[in-house]
């Protein structure tokens, strides 16, 4: 019988002996400190019990915040750089604006203090890549006033003439080829000489210097404005080598332009005014 | 006179069920996981010896859901004996629904699982009111934790016929 199966594992009995025993227990437990003990060590055990059960969640969700904490920094560095590298863009171009604005100041001082000549800024368009033609285009020409055999001046020294005047353009030859000659004057002792360029463009020579003119190394020579081209007293070269030629008439002497070639991107054109004489700074 | 009936594989089926349900009461819900599913807890203490009451009654021990009780007691930190008591009750309806074929009748079944439930939740709720601190809320939660454990009911149902019940077979009692 099913019935006498019950009784096996569940009488009565044993159901109104649990109960009572579940409700003296509750009681027990709710009125005082009885059972402090047994909940102590039950709390102990079900502690380790709860920390084994949760130990493989816990451990994933360690591992998956882990590897999203790994890959949010890389993905930050890498965020890093390329703004890294933008700043680094940026602050090169800050760098080229902060130099040519330096250009500018010095070639405004250049006008401020040259105030019997007329100047016009120009601009260096392309430089002629042609050997031993030193040469290049500016964005002024004839319409900007500038016209051939114009003298054309950076802020710290004399650096070609224009040879070439088109429309809105002009073609410049700098003081260091070979087909030009600027007149100059030795600053110190008033010496007259003429200097042409060699085709290096850091090198001028002083043509025709006779043994016993008062020249010396360091001397500065500027234009002495002869010919109405170059406006006189605008520095043009320092001498750097005075050698003997070994004729033992004449001696070789070489300068170093004051201006800064191919590497000025603001020049002026002097278009008018007394080239006679330069105002003192 | 043979009778049909289910037996559970050596008491291994009671074993792994009970201990899986204490397994999975333990276990924390994720932390991405909303806070409003902490509100759906089943009582898995209760669906496991209400379902081994109803079809394995004369196997089931009403003294082993006792201890079951007693142990789910240390693990929440509910006063002594309550989920005792609690499964107690649960085996006595259990053991006592209606059957035909020595099967027990699905709407009683139901009905006692719902009473049960409800149950379960009032006791539950009448001792936690006189603990030292009393846990707020609890009124809150209970109806969902009953519709958890209603909800639940059958997946315990089908898990435990499916993977932990022998096939039928001949046994006399007499």
């Amino acid at each position: 019988m099913a019935t006498d199966a019950k009784k096996r594992f569940s009488t009565p009995t044993t159901f109104v002996l649990l109960i009572l025993v579940s409700i003296a227990l509750v009681i027990t437990d709710l009125s005082g400190q009885l059972l402090g003990v047994p909940r102590q060590l039950t709390t102990w055990v079900t502690n380790g019990l709860y920390g084994g059960v949760n130990a493989p969640g816990r451990w994933l969700t360690y591992s998956s915040a882990y590897i999203q904490d790994r890959q949010n920094l890389l993905d930050l560095q890498r965020e890093r750089e390329r703004e890294f590298q933008d700043a680094v863009v940026k602050n090169r171009r800050y760098d080229a604006l902060a130099s040519e604005n330096a250009e500018l100041r010095q070639a405004l001082a250049l006008v401020q203090r040259s105030p019997n000549l007329t100047l016009v800024t120009a601009e260096l368009s392309a430089t002629v890549a042609v050997p031993g033609r030193n040469e290049i285009l500016i964005n002024r020409g004839k319409t900007h006033g500038v016209l051939d055999g114009m003298a054309v001046l950076d802020s710290t020294g004399v650096y070609g003439q224009v040879v070439e005047a088109l429309p809105s353009t002009s073609r410049v030859v700098l003081i260091t080829d070979r087909r030009l000659a600027v007149p100059v004057v030795v600053e110190r002792s008033g010496t007259h000489a003429v200097i042409t360029g060699v085709g290096n463009s850091s090198e001028l020579v002083l043509e025709h210097a006779e043994i016993t003119a008062n020249i010396e190394s360091g001397d500065l020579l500027v234009a002495s404005g002869l010919g109405g081209v170059y406006p006189h007293g605008y520095p043009v070269g320092v001498v750097t080598s005075i050698e003997p030629e070994a004729s033992g008439v004449e001696m070789r002497v070489l300068v170093e332009p004051l201006a800064v070639m191919h590497r000025r991107t603001w020049l002026l054109v002097v278009i008018g005014g007394s080239t006679s004489e330069v105002a003192e700074e | 006179m043979g009778q049909q009936v289910k037996l559970p594989r050596n008491n291994v089926g009671f074993a792994l069920s009970l201990v899986v349900a204490l397994v999975v009461s333990m276990i924390d819900l994720p932390q991405f996981a909303p806070v409003v599913l902490t509100y759906f807890t089943p009582n898995f203490a209760l669906l496991v010896c209400y379902y081994w009451a109803t079809n394995s009654p004369t196997d089931f021990s009403v003294v082993v859901a006792w201890l079951f009780g007693f142990l789910f007691d240390a693990l929440y930190a509910e006063p002594f004996g309550m989920n005792g008591l609690i499964l107690c009750v649960v085996v006595l309806v259990g053991l006592n629904l209606p059957r035909r074929s020595n099967r027990p009748i699905v709407g009683y079944q139901l009905l006692g699982l719902l009473s049960l439930v409800i149950f379960a939740e009032i006791v539950r709720l009448i001792v936690m009111q006189f603990v030292e601190y009393p846990v707020r809320g609890s009124i809150v939660v209970m109806p969902w934790s009953i519709v958890a454990s209603l909800a639940f009911w059958f997946v315990v149902v089908v898990t435990l016929d499916r993977w932990i019940f022998v096939e039928e077979s001949n046994v006399s009692f007499q």
